[in-house]
C-alpha cells in the first residue's frame, strides 16, 4: 500500500499549504483532467465508441466503480474485510426501487433513501467489528450476504419475484436508453469518486488509515475506533446502496439475481487488483475485471467453436479459470495493485530521460 | 511555563492495583507527577513500568486505586478519552501508522481538534480545507522543532528506526498534551541518536512546558535530565526522589543499579 511520494516537476513549487494539498497540482495535470472530462462527456457522440454495447459496458463500469469505491474505503483504507458488498447493494436497490414502484417516488427522491437504508443495515452488520478482525469479520459479512438474500427471497414477496421500476426522469428527459443513462451514471460516478477522494484526504480518511495501520496507536491518539469503524461501514454500504439504486433504475427492473455472493467476491477482486487504499486504483481495477469478464464472454464461445473436439462448455468454463489465474498472478506480481504501477509510470514520465 | 511543583500535582496515582490472573503487575502503587517536571520511572525488567504507562493511558483497567489528571478522575476511561483529556504517549515498540507520511501521522493526531463532519469532508473545499490548513500549521511547527523537514512527505514505514522514534514523539506532541508519557524513547539507538532525542525531550519540556514522564533504561540519561525519579521493583514502588538521592539509595542499588 505504500505510495511513491509525489515530487512535482522542477519549477512547480507549493508556496502555501493550500497549494500543497491540492489534488491537481500542475498545469499539465489540469489540462489532462479537462481533456478527460470532455472526452467522457462527448463519448456517446463519437462514432465507433457509441455503440449501445460499449455504453452498456461503461454504465456497468460506472455503477461498479461506485460500489467498489465504498468497499475500498472500508477494506482498503479502514482495513475491515467485507465479502457481502452486493447484499448491501441489494438493500439500496430494493429500497429505492420499491419507493419508486409502490409509492411513486421519483429516482432523485429515492436514491438517497436507498443509500441510507443500505448504510443503516451496514452499520448493524458492522457492530461485530468492535471485537472481530480479519477473517473473522469477513465471516460476519458473509453472514450478512446470506441473511439479507434470505430475507429478500422468503421474507418479502415483491423482492423475491422482482418488479419493474420507472426510468430516471429529469425535466422532460427520460433516461431510458444507454445513451441517455450514460450521463446519469457518469455524473454519479464522478461525484462519488470525488467525494471519496475528499473524504480520504480529510480527518476521516486519516482516522480510517490510522485504524487500519495500528488500532492501538489510533486509540492512544484520541480516535474512537468503534465509532470510526462503524462510520467506515456506513460509508461503504452507503456507496453500495447508491450503486444498487442506480442499477435498478437503469435496468428498470429489480431482481434478486443481480446481487449474488459471486458479485461480492468480484468487488473484492476489483479492489485488490486495482490497489487497496487507492481511489484511482479502484477505477482501474473495476475496468480491468469488467473488461476481462466481457472478453471471456466473447472469446469463450469462439474458442468452443474452434476447438470443437472439447466437450460442450469446457472452453467457456476454462475462461473462468483464466480470470481466476489473472487475479492470482496480480497477487503475486503486483500485490500493491494497478495503482502502484500507475504511480511508477507517472514517476517514470516525470523523470524521463534521467530515470536515475 | 509553570514552575515544577507550582500548582500541585498534574497527575496523581493512588493505590493502583493491577493483576493479570494471579500475576500481580502493580501493587498499591502511589505516586504524583508535578506540573512541568521531568519524572523518570526506572526499574528492572518486569518491574511494571510499561504497565503503569498503559494503566494511566487507559489501555489497562486497574482493579484498585484511582488516577486523577488535572483534577479529573480518569481511572478506567478508554484510551481515546484519556488522550482527549490531555495525556499523550509513545510506545515501547514504535507504533506508527506505517502507510501514512510523517505529515499525515502528525495530522492524524490532530483528529481531536478537528470538527468538520462527514458532509464537509466529502465536499472538502471550505470548512474541511480551512481546518486542515490550520492543523498543518501546528504540525509544521512540530516538524520544525523536531527537525523533520526533510522527511515530512516520506511514508514512515520506509524510515530508519531512530527517525521513527522521533516521528512518534512528534505525533504525541500534535495532541498538544499537558502530560507526555515516553516509554523508552531511546531504546535501540546509537549515542548520537540518543543525544538528539534527549535534546528534543528537553526542548519540549522547556519550550512547551509539557510535563514529561520518562520510562528509560539508560541511567546516564535518567540521572542527567530527571527532576525526580521513581523506582519500581516487582510492581512495587521502592524509592522516590531527586537523582542524587536515588543514586545513594540502598534498596535501589540492590534491586537495580548494582554496586560500584
Amino acid at each position: 500500500m505504500s505510495r511513491i511520494p509525489f515530487y512535482p516537476p522542477s519549477g512547480v513549487y507549493s508556496d502555501s499549504y493550500r497549494k500543497d494539498m491540492r489534488i491537481v497540482k500542475t498545469g499539465k495535470q489540469r489540462l489532462m483532467a479537462i481533456a478527460g472530462l470532455v472526452f467522457l462527456a462527448a463519448l456517446p457522440f463519437i462514432p465507433g465508441l457509441n455503440a449501445p454495447y460499449h455504453l452498456r459496458l461503461l454504465i456497468g463500469i460506472g455503477i461498479a466503480v461506485i460500489v467498489a469505491l465504498g468497499l475500498n474505503i472500508l477494506t482498503g483504507y479502514c482495513g475491515q474485510l467485507n465479502v457481502g458488498q452486493s447484499a448491501f447493494m441489494m438493500v439500496g436497490a430494493f429500497t429505492s426501487g420499491m419507493l419508486n414502484a409502490y409509492w411513486g417516488w421519483p429516482f432523485w427522491a429515492s436514491v438517497i433513501p436507498g443509500g441510507l437504508a443500505a448504510a443503516g443495515v451496514g452499520v448493524i452488520f458492522g457492530i461485530p467489528s468492535v471485537r472481530l478482525k480479519g477473517l473473522y469479520l469477513a465471516l460476519t459479512t458473509l453472514g450478512a450476504q446470506i441473511i439479507l438474500t434470505w430475507i429478500a427471497l422468503y421474507g418479502v414477496t415483491v423482492t423475491s419475484a422482482g418488479f419493474t421500476v420507472e426510468p430516471v426522469r429529469l425535466g422532460g428527459i427520460v433516461f431510458n436508453t444507454p445513451q441517455k443513462f450514460y450521463y446519469v451514471a457518469l455524473a454519479f460516478t464522478l461525484g462519488m469518486a470525488l467525494a471519496a477522494k475528499n473524504l480520504m484526504r480529510s480527518r476521516l480518511g486519516r482516522a480510517f488509515i490510522a485504524i487500519r495501520d495500528n488500532d492501538r496507536a489510533a486509540e492512544g491518539m484520541g480516535i474512537d475506533i468503534f465509532k470510526y469503524k462503524l462510520l467506515a461501514f456506513a460509508i461503504c454500504t452507503f456507496y453500495a446502496g447508491i450503486g444498487g439504486a442506480l442499477l435498478v433504475h437503469y435496468m428498470m427492473w429489480a431482481q434478486l439475481e443481480s446481487f449474488t455472493l459471486q458479485d461480492s467476491v468480484w468487488y473484492v477482486a476489483m479492489i485488490i487488483v486495482g490497489g487497496l487504499g487507492s481511489i484511482e486504483g479502484t477505477i482501474f481495477g473495476v475496468i480491468f475485471i469488467t473488461v476481462l469478464k466481457e472478453l471471456v464472454l466473447v472469446v469463450g464461445p469462439m474458442a468452443q467453436e474452434t476447438l470443437s473436439f472439447l466437450p460442450i462448455g469446457a472452453a467457456s468454463g476454462m475462461m473462468l479459470v483464466f480470470i481466476g489465474s489473472v487475479a492470482i498472478l496480480f497477487g503475486v506480481l503486483e500485490p500493491r495493485g494497478m495503482a502502484h504501477r500507475w504511480s511508477l509510470i507517472k514517476s517514470f514520465y516525470r523523470l524521463w530521460p534521467f530515470g536515475y | 511555563m509553570t514552575l515544577p511543583g507550582g500548582d500541585g500535582p498534574i497527575l496523581t496515582c493512588e493505590g493502583i492495583g493491577l493483576a493479570f490472573g494471579r500475576v500481580q503487575a502493580l501493587l498499591n502503587m502511589s505516586f504524583d507527577v508535578r506540573r512541568g517536571e521531568i519524572l523518570s520511572i526506572i526499574g528492572p525488567n518486569g518491574a511494571g513500568k510499561t504497565s503503569v504507562v498503559n494503566t494511566i493511558t487507559g489501555f489497562y483497567r486497574p482493579q484498585q486505586g484511582t488516577i486523577r489528571f488535572n483534577g479529573q478522575d480518569i481511572t478506567g476511561l478508554p484510551p481515546h478519552r484519556v488522550a482527549k483529556a490531555g495525556v499523550a504517549r509513545t510506545f515501547q515498540n514504535t507504533e506508527l501508522f506505517a502507510g501514512l507520511t510523517v505529515l499525515d501521522n502528525l495530522l492524524a493526531a490532530r483528529h481531536i481538534f478537528l470538527r468538520s463532519n462527514i458532509l464537509s469532508c466529502a465536499i472538502y473545499l471550505g470548512l474541511a480545507e480551512r481546518e486542515d490548513i490550520r492543523a498543518r500549521q501546528v504540525v509544521e511547527d512540530i516538524i520544525d522543532l523536531l527537525e523533520m523537514e526533510a522527511i515530512r512527505k516520506q511514508e514512515v514505514g520506509t524510515l530508519p528506526y531512530g527517525q521513527r522514534k522521533r516521528v512518534e514523539l512528534g505525533r504525541a506532541l500534535a495532541l498538544e498534551p499537558d502530560l507526555i508519557l515516553l516509554d523508552e524513547p531511546t531504546v535501540g539507538m546509537n549515542l548520537e541518536e540518543k543525544e538528539d532525542m534527549v535534546r528534543f525531550i528537553l526542548d519540549v519540556s522547556e519550550e512547551k512546558g509539557t510535563t514529561i514522564v520518562l520510562v528509560e533504561h539508560d541511567m546516564d540519561i535518567v540521572m542527567d535530565i530527571s527532576d525526580r525519579i521513581v523506582v519500581f521493583d516487582f510492581g512495587v514502588k521502592i524509592a522516590e526522589g531527586p537523582p542524587a538521592e536515588i543514586k545513594k539509595d540502598e534498596r535501589v542499588i540492590r534491586a537495580y543499579l548494582g554496586e560500584g
